[in-house]
This record gives C-alpha cells, sequence and structure tokens, in this order.
C-alpha cells in the first residue's frame, strides 16, 4: 500500500479508527510523523463532530414522525383490506359466474351433453370396466332393488322392451343426479342397455323416440312419465325403431288414458 | 420518489440471524442524525423533517425487504440522500459535480491552525462548500458510517470518498478558519 494511500485511509478513519486496516494502523505505529499528521486531523475532527452533535434537532419532530408513519400504516392496511375485501368479492363473482356456465356446460338437459355422458356409460358397462350391481333376468326383482337403492326405476316401460330378457341393472350418476342402467338381451349375442333418470324440466315431454347414431351404437332417446330414457345398443337403427313401434303406441295410449 | 432497493442495496440484502428491528426503536437510534444530514445538505429545517419523514415512510413500506438488519442504516442514509438529490434537482439547486474535483489527488494539508467551531459556524462553513464535498463530510463527522459504509451511501468508489473527506477536511478547516478569525477593521 502507498504512504498516500495509507494517510488516506487514516485520515478517513480518525473518528472510527478500528475502520482502518490493519497495515494502516501498523504503519501508524511505526511512523512518528505520520502519527503526529493523524492526531491533529483528529483534533479537529473531532471538534467538528462535536460541532455537528450540537445542530438542533427540532423538539417533537420524532413524536409527528411516527404518528406519520402509524397514520400511513393504517391507511394502507385499511386499502389493503378493502383491497382484500374488492379481491374476495370479485373472485367469488367470477366463481358464480364460472360455475354458472360450468353448469351450463354441464346441464343435464342438454341432449347432447346427456346422451354423450349416458353412452360413455353404457360403454364402460359394456367394455366390462364397471360392473353391475345386480344381476337378474327379472326385470321385476332388478326394479325392486334400484328402487331400495334410491335410483331412478323406468315407469311406464314398453312392453315390447319388457319381453326382453334382463340381464342386470346399475344404479350411476349423471351430472350429478342419480341414473340407471338396465342392460336387456335384445337377441341372443346382442345387448341393450337402458339408461334412465328423473326429468324435472318443464317443457313439452318428447315421447317419440329420437334415433340417432354415435360411432358403432345407435341410440334411442325419449322422455315420458318424468324420466328421460336412453336405450343404446349396437343393434342396427331399424331394430331399434321396430321395438319402439310398439312401445309408441303404448306410451299414446297410457297418456290418452290419463 | 420512489426508492427501488437496487445493487447498492442488493448487496445488503442477506440472510441474516439479526433479529427483525423495531420501527419505534430505529426512529429512535437514528432520526437525529438522519435529519443532521438532511439539514445540512438541504439547509431548511422544514425540509430535512420531510426528507427525513419520507425516508421512515419508504422504510415502514419497504424495510421489511433487506434482511439484514444491520444493514439499516445505511440503507436509511442511501434512502434520504437520494431523497435530497431528487428535491435538489427539482429545485435546480443541485450542485452538478465538476470533473476537476473527481479526478483532482488527494492533497494532505499541512495546516495545524486550529479554527474554533460550533454547531452555527460549521452549518456555515458546510454552506460554502460545495455538495459533492458536504455530503460525505456531513456522514463522516456524523460518525455513524465508516467510509465504506459511506462510499456505498453516496455510490462512490470508496477511493473517491477518501479523497473526497481528505480535501474537503482541507476545505473546511480553511473556510472555519476564515469564518472565526477576529474582525479586522
Amino acid at each position: 500500500m502507498k504512504p498516500d494511500d495509507i494517510k488516506a485511509q487514516l485520515d478517513a478513519s480518525t473518528l472510527r479508527p478500528q475502520d482502518a486496516t490493519e497495515a494502516a494502523r501498523a504503519r501508524l505505529e511505526q511512523d512518528g510523523s505520520l502519527r503526529s499528521w493523524v492526531e491533529d486531523r483528529q483534533k479537529f475532527d473531532e471538534k467538528v463532530a462535536d460541532a455537528m452533535a450540537g445542530i438542533p434537532v427540532p423538539a417533537g419532530a420524532q413524536a409527528m414522525l411516527l404518528k406519520a408513519v402509524a397514520e400511513e400504516r393504517h391507511k394502507h392496511k385499511v386499502r389493503r383490506t378493502a383491497l382484500f375485501m374488492g379481491g374476495a368479492i370479485a373472485v367469488s363473482t367470477l366463481m358464480v359466474v364460472l360455475g354458472f356456465f360450468l353448469l351450463q356446460s354441464n346441464d343435464a338437459t342438454k341432449p347432447g351433453h346427456w346422451e354423450s355422458q349416458a353412452l360413455a356409460m353404457v360403454k364402460q358397462i359394456d367394455h366390462g370396466q364397471m360392473r353391475l350391481d345386480h344381476f337378474s333376468g327379472d326385470i321385476q326383482l332388478l326394479k325392486d332393488q334400484l328402487s331400495q337403492a334410491g335410483a331412478p326405476v323406468p315407469g311406464l316401460l314398453p312392453e315390447s322392451v319388457k319381453a326382453l330378457r334382463s340381464l342386470g341393472c346399475k344404479t350411476i350418476t349423471l351430472a350429478g343426479l342419480p341414473a340407471s342402467v338396465i342392460c336387456f338381451e335384445l337377441r341372443p349375442g346382442m345387448e341393450a342397455h337402458l339408461v334412465i333418470q328423473e326429468y324435472t324440466e318443464v317443457e313439452q315431454v318428447d315421447t317419440k323416440p329420437a334415433y340417432r347414431q354415435s360411432n358403432n351404437w345407435n341410440l334411442a332417446e325419449w322422455k315420458a312419465d318424468g324420466r328421460r330414457y336412453l336405450l343404446a345398443s349396437r343393434a342396427s337403427t331399424e331394430e331399434l325403431r321396430q321395438l319402439f313401434a310398439l312401445a309408441q303406441r303404448q306410451v299414446n295410449n297410457a297418456i290418452a288414458l290419463v | 420518489m420512489e426508492f427501488s432497493i437496487d445493487q447498492a442495496q442488493s448487496a445488503s440484502i442477506s440472510a441474516s440471524s439479526m433479529p427483525p428491528l423495531d420501527f419505534d426503536q430505529l426512529v429512535h437510534s437514528h432520526y437525529a442524525s438522519l435529519y443532521r444530514f438532511a439539514f445540512s445538505m438541504c439547509r431548511s429545517e422544514q425540509l430535512a423533517q420531510d426528507l427525513v419523514q419520507q425516508t421512515f415512510l419508504s422504510w415502514a413500506r419497504k424495510g421489511h425487504q433487506l434482511k439484514d438488519s444491520a444493514k439499516a442504516k445505511t440503507w436509511l442514509f442511501t434512502v434520504i440522500y437520494r431523497e435530497w438529490l431528487a428535491v435538489a434537482k427539482k429545485e435546480s439547486r443541485y450542485e452538478q459535480l465538476s470533473d476537476d474535483l473527481e479526478h483532482e489527488e488527494t492533497a494532505f494539508d499541512e495546516d495545524h491552525d486550529m479554527p474554533a467551531v460550533d454547531a452555527n459556524a460549521l452549518h456555515l462553513a458546510l454552506n460554502e462548500l460545495d455538495a459533492t464535498f458536504r455530503a460525505p463530510l456531513v456522514l463522516f463527522y456524523l460518525k455513524e458510517l465508516s467510509y465504506k459504509e459511506i462510499a456505498t451511501t453516496l455510490d462512490v468508489p470508496v477511493g473517491t470518498i477518501m479523497s473526497r473527506l481528505s480535501r474537503g477536511k482541507n476545505l473546511l478547516r480553511k473556510i472555519l478558519l476564515k469564518l472565526t478569525e477576529p474582525y479586522d477593521a
């Protein structure tokens, strides 16, 4: 370290000698003229530092500051609370709106959506991915089982359908509501799955089956006696139409009797 | 003025086992020094109070970001210096730094005359000094910061600070001698 650097460092540390490096302090110990120079500078610096400490500080300034800061903090807290409340309200509103749209999108009353959900369940049963709850060739026994489980049971079931041999049943949930599936044997090796769900929407009851096709599945969907029905089978649409020709007549007759 | 913890502060932001600082205690410990620094720089009691208040409000808002509470003092002085710079620039009262001052070699004065000095004389003498010297000198005489911390606070190299302190002291001594010499009719 150059002598001038040491001098500058010692000069910058006269009021806080501990801030000088060890090398600078060591040089100070060894060099008498340097020590004398530093002592003179130190004496002057201490006088100025004393004068500096004598600069008056306005009375009550600290108290005023603490009050101002306390007020600022209070305002900040209020703002933060308001912001939080505003945020919470905004989030709640958003959730309600999103929930509404979600419900709308999941609305079981929407034919396409309900139908696809019901068909997805049927496919799982058909593929053996979902096991039936009860197995019986007696349709009445299956209806009793479903009824005990609180699941919807078919009301006025067409004679043509009733004539089919039942295989089993299962309770499922569609769009958050209980539903039932009864599996029939349409003919040897060909099954038909009937999905039933309570239907409370106030609109014209579509008692006439609507036929649709979805991939290899043929569907017949109708509404009667407060229920929505979907019969899904790999059998041809024509086969389903024949099955329901009789059923439609029976339903119409039943409505006419009421 | 919005203060952001920048490079100068980032070095101070580090994990520390120091306990969190009590705000009232911080005010109690540093109010007077900060006020004296602000007053020496702006020469106005009211403005000095405002600068100190602004500094502590900054601490109240952002001080928690400073993890090393040992650096709180440097943080406060840095903020108040920048607050003053902003105000001074707005009021066009900020003395621009001269290149000549920046590059001048450190000069060690051999003047042994010891002037009388009190708060009033010091205030007058500091007023005659360029802000380039005034800021480090006031921080030096407050005895709160080391010369390295002064360099950090004013955002200048340590060597420059040592040079300014040395030259500033010489100038201050001369001004004080001039101010306190007997009036010669």
